[in-house]
């Protein structure tokens, strides 16, 4: 298979149109004059622009933010028996306990293994960008999909609160106040987002050529380009 | 038509799809493009529909709580200004923005690019136009809402009786027809639309 890139050819794809056009060398040399693309006007790059730097500070505001998301109560509940606090974890316990097990494991995957997924999924994509064999980027690259996938899973926790601070607002029976966990927690989970949504997959890819032309030889890197499998609708 | 798989940057030669047809990566299996669904009036009739199921969604109570002859209904802006109240300014708007002004905005968006091309009111305005639906995309969560909906009924279905409001059904009906626009509907295609077929 023959592994010309965009980055190969000089070529870049708008990000917001999906036009080719050739990348202005000047431009590309000059970093404070940004080419646009000639249909839409969107900027234009090969690379989304510093994916990692901004990705990286995404992943690591997310992940300090996670310690309080976890541990400060995210909801506080009054009612004629005294104060409860709850915790995301909590949250869980008490569905679960409350008998309704896959409704629990459910908030369970979306508050606590969603997170989690994403933080060290992250990491790890940030870790590997532009190393690795065939395999392993292809399999960073599905990992990516996944996390771009179930990322905003996560947000359920929050609308959960925001809801039953809303509705259980009867004196004589409860009383909901948020905490100040739901910020936290809520922050994480646009933070994870942003860092997934500045990451740019093809930076895993980045290298791959120089690496199969170093053992394939001249030849293949030129011209010949695969046909796209098709889909029927 | 040359493209480049915008997930690994594969250089790849592209024909033109048929309608509704997907072609992948042949490195990594990323979409590459879809072809143009022509039927742009079947389009209208869904966004006619999500309009009116937002409205519904947000005018209507969502879920009401009887509980000793005390009822309290509450709908999505009321449980939004209610966080807001409680000192959770940031918190009620991530959630007005992901489930009120996220939908509404997409609708709304999507609503002016597909304006008849003769009006021509955004020629040039069309490419930032579809730059803001891009962005607004991921951040409208109208299907979260609706499970976090449903997980809050569960945990309160304890303590008191829990009556579901229109706008809950108005929600999973508007994540339906979302989510079918979403697939018919790709930004980058609009502009094959103002060419008037082939890319």
């Amino acid at each position: 298979m023959s592994a010309a890139t965009g980055l190969s050819l000089g070529l870049a794809l708008c990000a917001r149109c999906r036009q080719v056009s050739a990348l202005d060398p000047a431009a590309a040399v000059a970093a404070d004059r940004a080419s646009s693309c000639p249909r839409c006007g969107a900027e234009l790059s090969p690379r989304k622009p510093r994916s990692l730097a901004r990705s990286l500070a995404y992943l690591v505001a997310a992940i300090i933010l996670y310690v309080p998301a976890n541990l400060l109560p995210v909801m506080h509940t009054t009612t004629v028996f005294g104060v409860e606090d709850d915790t995301i974890l909590s949250g869980v316990r008490v569905l679960v306990q409350s008998g309704s097990w896959p409704l629990g494991a459910l908030v369970f995957f979306a508050s606590i293994v969603v997170p989690l997924l994403k933080i060290f999924s992250l990491s790890a994509l940030l870790l590997i960008a532009g190393r690795g064999s065939m395999r392993l980027r292809m399999q960073a690259t599905r990992l990516y999909r996944l996390i771009e996938f179930v990322g905003r899973w996560s947000m359920l926790d929050v609308y959960v609160i925001t809801l039953l601070v809303g509705l259980v607002q009867i004196r004589s029976l409860a009383t909901i106040e948020p905490g100040i966990g739901a910020i936290a927690f809520g922050a994480v989970v646009v933070c994870t987002m942003l860092a997934t949504l500045c990451f740019d997959p093809r930076l895993l890819w980045d290298g791959i050529d120089a690496a199969a032309a170093a053992t394939r030889p001249a030849a293949a890197s030129a011209g010949i380009r695969p046909l796209p499998h098709v889909d029927a609708a | 038509m040359l493209t480049l798989c915008p997930q690994c940057d594969l250089a790849q030669e592209l024909d033109r799809l048929a309608a509704g047809a997907r072609a992948h990566c042949t490195r990594c299996g990323a979409e590459l493009g879809s072809g143009l669904h022509e039927d742009r009036d079947g389009l209208y009739a869904f966004l006619a529909t999500a309009a009116v199921l937002v409205v519904l969604m947000n005018a209507f109570p969502l879920v009401e709580m009887r509980s000793q002859g005390a009822t309290h209904a509450t709908t999505l802006l009321g449980a939004v200004l209610e966080l807001q109240q409680r000192g959770m300014t940031a918190l009620a708007l991530l959630v007005a923005l992901t489930t009120i002004a996220g939908p509404v905005a997409e609708i709304g968006f999507l609503t002016v690019l597909l304006m008849p091309d003769r009006l021509r009111l955004l020629e040039p305005a069309r490419g930032r136009l579809v730059g803001v639906l891009q962005q607004v995309r991921p951040w409208s969560m109208v299907e979260v809402f609706m499970l976090g909906v449903l997980v809050a009924i569960v945990k309160l279905a304890a303590l008191a009786e829990i009556v579901p409001g229109p706008a809950l059904w108005a929600c999973a009906t508007l994540i339906i027809v979302l989510s079918l626009l979403k697939t018919r509907v790709r930004p980058e295609d609009f502009w094959a639309w103002s060419q008037g077929g082939p890319a």
